[in-house]
């Protein structure tokens, strides 16, 4: 058994495959594993080469025997990979004690919202391969050189699901320590170590000199056995043809160091053969070995950036519907935008992670987080705490994360603790437990303690690390329940010193029902991190609170030499002195004028000060509508182009964004009348910034539009309209070969929806073309599309 | 890095100003982007030198299975023996700033939208001038062709990106419809000529011309 000797002592995997079968005859784009079938006894023989070199872990001839490769050709995956294996058990015969890694590449496809390929495609794709891989027989599964963490975890999960074999994972990474994806070595290893692989490591891209500082970041992160397979050195083009650079002694030589360094597993990758296995094995094997060290820190990732609780952790608040109106109100309308500009301004304001709550009695909840966390860890790069009293919501979310979050919440319920820890363990995330239970919250901090600790027990004894718990006290409101603040506070410290897990705290509920919260927020903030509060559930853009922690970090030492907040500071008086020396000119611009030049401050400013004179409708019907006919004529005429209409547009965005807050109910239902129009790039074209600008001039002529995205099959054209009672459409294609897609898509919607009117535009779109796809109008830019769609209301 | 006119040019053309309408906003605007997108992108390019094999009306390349029935490569290669592949990148990076700006401020995007697609054709620019520049007496270099372009498939750039490897060393992957992501990369065809070519991009040349839709708007395809 492989986990018998895994981590006790040095182990060797084998050399390149890919770069050997090139040497001995394979063409550039033609199928490697085809040797499988065609001339076998070659890939027997890299194999016996290896065996014979000494290699533990020979690697089937498998990296793209997926069904997207093989489906242009006459093989299957499960018999590609049966009759790959069946070679490599033939070479192995008269081998003792030598094992079979099923060796799975990446899939070569992108995953949305980036890409076009599903999460549960992906899976499938993966889970076809193992399936394969553990009924022919192979003894470990090798998922090797992934640049992406997502695909990568999918096929994790089917391997974890599928089989029991041990899971082996490197990923490639170029000199600056990310790969291709952007995913950072400590994203890996906290996202790999939480799903439970058995290795990890780095394999490709490079030699093994370039590799050295990425290894050593691996050796210092990671708690489980290390894996290094570098390349013969960086590849040089001679007469055509890839050499790569460095020998098979000097090769062994750099992993002698990493050995020293106390990676576990050797190996090697593109450029290398047996030679060079033979003189890692022979430079390595009289060495000393250490088994890895176990690293207690507590982290949490997204795909590109770790955040350790080692110092105070802000996390958002802002991403959660209780008492938003207008969050409730983007929810409701699908507007994913609200969300991302939310998860942006945090990110902005200096939040380390995002509460996500997506939590409403009307919408389809787990559909809506699923789409949330996918969105937003397409465009920030914080990690992201999945919150949510829906159990499959949060199972679904945390599936399909990218990285390893947080799961708030679990509770020492027994239901809780039962339905929640095991998604915690299966999908390799942290979990928040909050002190209640049964009984309600206890008031006594020792009786807080106590849930904790049920919590604590409860997740280790089905393998959550106790790094990877967090506890949150409770905090209540002290209007209500003054005498309880402080057990809360003394539970923190209690909880801290007792179980020696982090603590969260949702700071700001103390507040609740007292005038001038801030005061009260900040304040139970400063005493709560006196305790030992690590990571304060607040609002990001308090600057009470953001000073308090500050403040605190100076007087706690953790701002070495107070150089934050030094900078911090000097920074926010050369800010103050700003609005006195900006341009007076500019200042006076009345609303009209700043959304005819462009200007999104002034045109902010400007309708603040008109809202202390009038009314916001009357804003918009005499100031804002007269502006942008103005624009749109400009426009029209040729004298503006569209960098300024996207301005004016910005400007305006501006000015609706101030109005609405000021807005009274009244005025908010008569404004919130509006047509409807959804716009959607056709299913398999990704290029959308025309259809963005589409958007952003159509909701300032005050149309609602629902944007159903790039890549949009027309299943969800025909859904969007029939649940929102849509009547215009608007369909974008950028490519020649999307626009029968487009076709398509008109075709079906006539069909489901007749009543339907259908405008189209894009870059390779023209009026014939409009009239082939069978639209009923084409229209040349965003402004003519505004037009048809004010005609058509 | 120097932007030169021809950039700046181009950028006004994408985001939709017509020639000399520009304002000196704009243009600062243009020249910040690029100067953004440079800390930005992780540019990467990879080519491979091909001896040419031709057969009938097919074109092939040598120790590869890649075959391709295409008038165009046919007739850009007639005075070549090799031809190289070629891809080149900007990086997820650029995608992911293109996507952010969008969700921020819609000009923004659309500057560096346009910023980048014109500095992912300058690096191929540059490589080709490199070669120029080492290339022998008596040899040229043709004028780039991606596939989409003229009658060469876009269902081939499945093909080029597996003769580079293009996946493992720049990181390009394509959508299940043969679209490039990151999206501002290139793949591209270009041929080692015994004669001089002419390597203008106009329509003339092109096997498309009496359909091309670009052309009916009196536009042009980025050719």
């Amino acid at each position: 058994m492989v986990y018998d000797i895994l981590g006790k002592k040095r182990l060797y995997l084998d050399g390149g495959m890919g770069t050997v079968l090139q040497s001995k005859g394979v063409k550039l784009g033609e199928l490697p594993e085809s040797y499988n079938y065609t001339r076998p006894e070659v890939i027997e023989e890299i194999h016996r080469e290896y065996l014979e070199a000494g290699a533990d872990f020979i690697t089937t001839n498998t990296f793209g025997a997926n069904r997207y490769k093989l489906n242009k050709t006459p093989y299957t995956v499960e018999g590609m990979i049966e009759k790959a294996v069946e070679i490599a058990k033939e070479a192995r015969k008269g081998y003792k004690n030598r094992y079979i890694a099923l060796d799975i590449g990446s899939s070569g496809k992108v995953l949305e919202p980036i890409g076009d390929t599903s999460f549960e495609e992906i899976y499938d794709i993966f889970k076809e391969q193992v399936v394969a891989g553990a009924k022919a027989g192979c003894d470990v599964i090798l998922f090797e050189t992934f640049t992406d963490l997502y695909e990568l975890k999918a096929g994790v999960l089917a391997a974890k699901e599928n089989c029991d074999l041990p899971i082996f994972c490197t990923m490639s990474f170029e000199e600056n320590g990310r790969t291709f994806f952007g995913t950072s070595v400590e994203s890996m290893i906290l996202t790999l170590e939480a799903l439970g692989v058995a290795a990890v490591g780095v394999n490709c891209s490079l030699g093994p000199k370039e590799l050295k500082p990425i290894v050593q970041q691996i050796v210092e992160k990671a708690s489980i056995p290390i894996l290094v397979q570098p390349n013969a050195g960086l590849p040089v083009i001679k007469d055509g043809q890839v050499h790569y650079n460095v020998s098979p002694k000097e090769f062994a030589r750099y992993m002698k160091e990493f050995a020293e360094m106390g990676v576990s597993l050797l190996g090697g990758c593109c450029g290398t053969d047996y030679a060079y296995i033979r003189e890692t094995i022979e430079a390595t094997c009289n060495e000393p070995y250490s088994e890895p060290t176990y690293k207690e820190v507590t982290g949490v990732c997204s795909h590109g950036k770790a955040v350790y609780f080692d110092d105070v952790r802000i996390i958002g608040e802002r991403l959660n519907p209780t008492g938003k109106k207008l969050l409730q109100q983007a929810l409701r309308n699908d507007d994913m935008d609200y969300i991302l500009k939310e998860a942006i301004g945090q990110e902005k304001q200096g939040a380390h992670l995002l509460d996500v709550n997506m939590g409403l009695p009307d919408i389809d909840e787990v559909a809506m987080l699923k789409k949330a966390v996918t969105e937003i860890q397409s465009m920030v790069k914080l990690p992201l705490q999945i919150d949510s009293s829906n159990v499959q919501a949060l199972e679904e979310a945390t599936r399909i994360y990218n990285g390893k979050p947080i799961i708030n919440s679990v509770n020492g319920k027994k239901e809780s603790l039962e339905a929640i820890l095991p998604i915690a363990k299966k999908y390799g995330a942290c979990i928040l437990g909050l002190t209640l239970d049964e009984r309600g919250i206890p008031e006594s901090a020792e009786e807080r303690l106590e849930v904790a600790r049920r919590i604590v027990t409860a997740a280790r004894e089905i393998g959550i690390p106790k790094k990877d718990i967090l506890i949150d006290c409770l905090v209540v409101t002290a209007s209500a329940q003054q005498d309880l603040v402080l057990e809360t506070l003394r539970a923190v410290r209690l909880v801290k010193e007792e179980l020696g897990v982090k603590t969260v705290l949702g700071v700001s509920n103390v507040s609740f029902g007292l005038p001038n919260r801030p005061i009260i927020n900040k304040t139970m903030l400063a005493m709560a991190l006196m305790q030992g509060l690590d990571a304060p559930i607040m609002n990001p853009g308090d600057t009470g609170m953001l000073e308090t922690i500050s403040a605190y970090r100076v007087l706690t030492g953790k701002d070495k030499d107070s150089k934050a907040y030094i900078t911090q500071n000097t920074q926010m008086n050369e800010l103050a002195i700003l609005p006195n020396g900006a341009n007076p000119e500019v200042e006076k611009l009345d609303l009209k004028q700043a959304i005819i030049v462009g200007l999104k401050e002034e045109a902010k400013k400007a309708t603040t000060s008109k809202l202390k004179e009038r009314k916001a409708l009357e804003i918009v019907e005499e100031e804002i509508v007269p502006a942008l006919n103005q624009v749109g004529t400009l426009y029209e005429e040729q004298t503006i182009f569209l960098p300024q209409l996207i301005k004016s547009a910005e400007a305006a965005k501006k000015a609706f964004e101030v109005l609405q807050q000021a807005m009274t109910k009244e005025e908010s239902s008569i404004h919130a009348q509006k047509p409807k129009v959804a716009l959607a790039t056709v299913y398999g074209d990704i290029h959308d910034i025309g259809k963005n600008i589409v958007k952003v001039i159509m909701e300032n002529y005050h149309f609602e539009v629902y944007d159903l995205g790039k890549d949009v099959p027309s299943e969800k054209v025909i859904e969007a309209v029939k649940k929102h009672d849509i009547r215009i459409v608007g369909l974008s294609a950028l490519m020649t070969t999307t626009v029968g897609s487009m076709k398509e898509t008109i075709a079906a919607l006539k069909v489901a929806c007749p009543e339907v009117k259908v405008i189209v535009g894009g870059a390779v779109l023209t009026p014939d073309l409009a009239e082939f796809v069978e639209a009923d109008y084409y229209a040349k830019d965003a402004m003519e599309s505004v037009r048809i769609a004010e005609k058509l209301c | 890095m120097e932007i030169t006119r021809q950039m700046m040019r181009e950028a006004l053309r994408y985001i939709g100003i017509p020639l000399n309408q520009e304002n000196e906003e704009i243009v600062s605007k243009v020249d910040a982007t690029y100067k953004f997108l440079e800390k930005l992108a992780s540019p990467k390019l990879i080519s491979k030198e091909f001896m040419l094999i031709r057969q009938e009306n097919k074109i092939g390349f040598e120790g590869t299975t890649l075959m391709l029935e295409s008038k165009d490569l046919y007739k850009l290669f007639m005075h070549c023996e090799k031809v190289y592949i070629l891809a080149a990148t900007l990086g997820q990076e650029v995608d992911r700033q293109i996507r952010l700006k969008q969700k921020l401020d819609m000009l923004d995007a659309l500057v560096l939208d346009a910023c980048a697609s014109v500095w992912v054709d300058k690096l191929c620019d540059e490589w080709e001038q490199d070669r120029i520049e080492s290339l022998g007496e008596g040899q040229f270099l043709t004028k780039r062709f991606s596939p989409g372009y003229g009658d060469v498939p876009l269902a081939c750039q499945g093909d080029l990106l597996a003769i580079l490897n293009a996946g493992r060393h720049i990181g390009l992957s394509l959508t299940k419809t043969q679209m490039l992501l990151p999206t501002k990369s290139i793949t591209a065809f270009i041929g080692i000529s015994n004669q001089k070519e002419k390597r203008e991009k106009t329509c003339s040349t092109c096997s498309l011309v009496r359909s091309c839709i670009y052309r009916r708007r009196g536009e042009k395809c980025g050719l």
